[in-house]
């Protein structure tokens, strides 16, 4: 299998929100595909659903990137599923875009909703 | 890891295939994709079918947009191959991938195009894959043994059990010979009696035939030693009986009473050669060769299958055979003779062929028709691609104006026309799984390896790679004239009426008039069908069927004649008292009564006199009261009454024909007749009754008396009649009077006459209906055919027609103008429909009863029915020619 090619930080943002999901849904622990997709429908509250094909597609690019290490297939259980892991340079990376969206929040609260930071 | 292939659903599959268009490097993440779907489908499970149903459409329509996009992007080939030239066939396979995006644009703007197409081909890939799984599975696949290829059939009928013992130690071109029988057996004891079909075998029936056991073991070469009694039970029986209890194996069964040991159950998947044991075989026995039965020359039971030794072929073995058949006729002359003295031979046939000889041509007429239908869908789909290709010839005349080359607007549609062949592939492919398990369902009758029946991958290969093979040859063609049209050409105000539109319709027409020469060939079989059908409902049967129940009693071989006379005798009595029954009787032969096994009556010689040569009869025991109680016309004389049981010589009732065969045009009343050494005297002549199905021809029969011939069958068969129609509760007080007689009577069905009659019908009627939807989608197809090449003629034609009518005709004269094209397109097509129609009459011949495969009255129906249709198929698009306003259309330019 090919080498990590790393990217950097700077020229992967802004991340594509399917990634960025999925960094979100890697923070907390190793997953692996099904407990992706249940878990992203979680942090969306059902609004995003993810089939196999675009997810492991995501996959394989976030682990060409070096955002995503693949663990392989766990040998302890004879598990049939591998296991996807966020890297260091991952962490980083989804806490960049955090950063980003959180700014992007800051402007959207004070030009959109005027009465909400008053409330707050 | 093939194990794991052979356990993915049909589910998995479709997704892994729709996987594979994902660029090669998605390799290492195919498998794990694949498992991510499992789950997914898991959890759906619970969901019912439906939603398992959705979330496959769903998950496979992403993963088909994953890969095109996939592809788009792919940086492995995305740089190199688009810095290269556009040429070549490489790049224009990447533009194609380029153009997949646009084509799923432009396809959803247009969703009753896409519809119309996708359901189409779905329609037409859906029937062919199904009806083609099938013919594959019972006619081209091997059966399921070892060697099955060189497995020959002895055929001509049973042979007698010295035959079997002579050919198994003498004969040199088989490296295993087995044998076997079938027969019905009461099953007592473990709950209620139950009759069991036995299949009795030689000790290497199993190794021929490569059965093994779930359970247990089978039978070994000791347990064919004469007394062993060991059998074997079938793994259905096993299942209903002792709930598959394991513990079976060692206990004892009680079968007429004689008692044997369970050894081991069969295994589930064993599929018995239906033509030596029969389809279902509940419980397997050794076959005794020194019972008195497998030691006579004359009697013959026995099924025989060998297996070509390495070195021996079908000619050099049937050679072998023939030289015994000739040492039989010496050694035996009696029973190895025919009536003219000729030896009996033994020809040997390939097991496949013997088990599937008789379904062959209507499987692969089915076959046909289906492939028909097909083309039919495809010419259609054909047809709407060029409309579509010539009415967006404007918008690809823009682009390639605008400086987009040809060969990329030709990819576009041509991108188009794949994707939406796939689409409709998966959709047919869906639908294939849905009509195969409905055609195992419903089909009746006899269709061999009918169990083993499904579709299966290779079947699939061959349907996705049907649709595929449509959509680029019917996508090439408008992406063909796309390129090469004109800029200029288009792009003026008198786009419509370039050579390439005139082209356009010419090809058109040319569709029109094949869909609808192949729609008359699909209906003019089906009508010939239809009309059969008919002719054999309408048949003279010789009797009234209707309120007719038919019971059968088995009384085995515990009674002695006594009891026996004495039983049946009472079980008349009773039946006749029930005050719903109003005439009963007993017969041997019950008509459309499918005696498997057992025979219905026995084939004698009857003389006239003994300088003339005799004629032979089927002799069939009736009780007094037979044909009364069937409503069978006598046509002279007297029924069989009870005093003729004692009386000499014997008062016998024959058939119209075999009156007309004897006597010719004298009266046959009182004449006698010799059957072997007994004088018959002919008391009654009865109308000819069809025994075997309406299709039968008329054969001799001669009626005796049944309480002096016939008390020694083992089964009673009685008919009753009622007096109305529904009589509710007469099975069950039927069955009552059998266990008032005796409480350990196995009873077989209870049926009424008219049910067998029209079961007897459901094969005919099953081809009828089959081959006449198939004909009546096709002629939709072409009547949707024929009113969209009209209705383009006239859209193109608008500015034509609007100064015609600008210049002075009249509705009416475009009216007739594209009425006249229409039906001159239908009628050139039937005339080739029905020249080929005729052509492929020979194939049904065998099937239609009743009318030639010829029936004038016939075709000219159908290319009446198709005629009309075609004329309604146009006049819509005659009425938007008449209807055209000239100001509008004029001025729209």
């Amino acid at each position: 299998m090919a080498k990590p090619t790393r990217q950097s930080e700077r020229s992967s943002l802004p991340l594509q929100p399917r990634d960025y999901l999925i960094l979100l849904a890697l923070a907390d622990g190793e997953r692996h595909g099904y407990g992706l997709i249940k878990e992203i429908e979680n942090l969306t509250e059902g609004g995003v659903r993810m089939d196999p094909a675009n997810l492991h597609r995501a996959l394989q690019r976030l682990v060409r990137d070096g955002w995503v290490q693949d663990l392989g297939r766990l040998p302890a259980a004879e598990e049939r599923r591998r296991y996807y892991a966020i890297t260091e340079a991952g962490t980083r990376l989804a806490r960049a875009e955090a950063a980003r969206l959180d700014k992007l929040s800051a402007v959207a609260r004070t030009r959109l909703m005027p009465g909400s930071e008053a409330s707050r | 890891m093939s194990r794991r292939a052979t356990q993915r659903s049909v589910s998995e599959r479709i997704y892994g295939w729709l996987l594979r268009l994902m660029p090669r490097d998605f390799d290492a993440y195919h498998q794990d994709a694949l498992e991510t779907f499992r789950d997914l489908q898991r959890e759906a499970r619970d969901r019912g079918r439906t939603a398992r149903l959705l979330l496959l459409l769903r998950l496979g329509w992403q993963a088909v947009q994953a890969g095109l996009v996939a592809r788009d992007r792919s940086p492995l080939q995305a740089t190199a191959a688009r810095q290269r030239s556009r040429g070549g066939l490489m790049g224009f396979g990447r533009a194609l991938v380029d153009d997949s995006r646009l084509a799923r644009r432009s396809l959803f703007r247009r969703p009753a195009f896409a519809l119309a197409v996708v359901g189409v081909l779905a329609l037409g890939i859906g029937a062919a894959t199904s009806v083609w799984s099938v013919v594959d599975c019972v006619l081209l696949r091997p059966m399921p043994y070892p060697q099955a290829e060189r497995l020959v059939f002895f055929d001509h009928g049973s042979h007698p059990g010295p035959a079997f013992d002579r050919w198994q130690q003498e004969a040199r071109a088989f490296s295993l010979l087995g044998a076997g029988t079938d027969d019905l057996r009461d099953l007592t004891g473990d709950g209620p009696p139950r009759e069991v079909a036995v299949g009795l075998v030689s000790a290497d029936f199993f190794g021929l035939f490569g059965a093994g056991p779930r359970i247990g073991r089978l039978l070994d070469r000791e347990d064919f030693a004469p007394g062993a009694r060991q059998a074997v039970l079938g793994h259905g029986l096993w299942q209903r009986r002792w709930g598959g209890d394991p513990g079976v194996v060692g206990r004892t069964i009680s079968l007429e009473g004689e008692t044997w040991t369970v050894v081991g159950v069969m295994a589930p998947d064993f599929v018995p050669p239906e033509n030596v044991v029969g389809r279902r075989v509940d419980v397997w026995l050794p076959l005794d060769f020194t019972s008195e039965e497998l030691t006579s020359w004359s009697n013959w039971s026995l099924g025989v299958v060998g297996r070509l030794g390495p070195d021996t072929d079908l000619a050099s073995a049937q050679a072998e055979m023939d030289v015994f058949a000739l040492r039989f006729a010496d050694e035996q002359p009696d029973a190895r003779r025919n009536r003219e003295g000729e030896p009996r031979m033994v020809p040997l046939v390939p097991l496949r062929e013997a088990t599937v000889g008789a379904v062959r041509e209507a499987l692969f007429m089915l076959f046909g028709a289906v492939v028909l239908m097909l083309l039919v869908g495809c010419v259609n789909v054909a047809s709407l691609f060029l409309a579509r290709g010539s009415e967006r010839g404007r918008e690809m005349a823009l682009r390639l104006a605008l400086g987009a080359r040809p060969r990329r607007v030709a990819g576009q549609l041509l991108a188009e026309s794949v994707s939406l062949s796939l689409l409709g592939g998966a959709c047919g492919v869906a639908l294939a799984f849905g009509l195969t398990r409905a055609f195992r369902a419903t089909v009746p009758g006899d269709l061999p390896r009918l169990g083993e029946v499904a579709v299966d991958t290779r079947v699939l290969a061959v349907a996705l790679a049907a649709a595929l093979v449509t959509g680029v040859l019917f996508g090439l063609a408008p992406a063909w004239q796309a390129a090469r049209s004109r800029v200029e050409g288009a792009l003026s105000a008198s786009a419509s009426a370039s050579t390439g539109g005139r082209r356009t319709r010419r090809a058109r027409g040319v569709l029109v008039v094949a869909e609808v020469a192949m729609a008359l060939i699909l209906l003019s079989g089906a009508g010939l069908l239809g009309h059969s059908l008919v002719r054999l409902m309408q048949v003279d049967l010789g009797f009234q069927p209707e309120q007719i129940t038919r019971l059968q009693v088995r009384l085995g071989e515990r009674y002695t004649e006594e009891s026996r006379l004495q039983v049946t005798r009472e079980l008349l009595n009773r039946v006749e008292a029930l005050p719903s029954v109003t005439a009963t009787a007993l017969g041997w032969s019950v008509p459309f009564d499918y005696v498997g096994n057992h025979r219905c009556c026995w084939f004698s010689r009857f003389a006239t006199d003994p300088e003339i040569e005799p004629t032979g009869a089927f002799v069939h025991p009736v009780s007094p009261g037979y044909f009364h109680t069937l409503g069978a016309r006598l046509l002279a004389g007297r029924e069989i009454g009870w005093q003729d049981t004692e009386a000499s010589p014997v008062p016998v009732v024959i058939n119209q024909h075999m009156a007309e065969r004897l006597f010719a045009d004298q009266s046959a009343i009182g004449r006698s007749m010799t059957m072997g050494e007994e004088t018959l005297i002919v008391a009654g002549v009865v109308a000819n009754v069809k025994r075997w199905g309406g299709a039968a021809k008329p054969d001799a029969a001669v009626y005796v008396p049944y309480f002096r011939y016939g008390i020694e069958d083992e089964d009673v068969r009685l008919i009753a009649r009622t007096a109305s129609e529904a009589t509710p509760g007469l099975a069950d007080a039927l069955r009552e009077i059998v266990w008032s007689l005796d409480p350990s009577l196995p009873v077989g069905e209870v049926v009424s006459l008219e049910h067998r009659i029209s079961g007897s019908l459901a094969e005919a009627r099953f081809m009828a209906v089959l081959l006449g939807s198939f004909a009546g989608l096709a002629l939709v197809l072409a009547a949707v055919g024929l009113c969209g090449a009209l209705l383009y003629g006239v859209n193109q034609r608008k500015r034509e027609l609007g100064i015609r009518l600008a210049v002075g005709a009249r509705q009416g004269d475009l009216l007739r103008l594209v009425l006249g094209r229409g039906l001159a397109l239908a009628l050139a097509g039937l005339a080739i429909g029905l020249g080929g129609a005729l052509a492929l009459s020979r194939i049904l011949t065998s099937m239609v009863f009743g009318i030639t495969a010829t029936d004038p009255a016939t075709y000219v129906g159908v290319s009446l029915l198709l005629f009309v249709v075609a004329a309604l198929a146009s006049y819509l698009p005659a009425r938007r020619a008449a209807k055209t306003d000239p100001i509008e259309t004029l001025r729209a330019d």
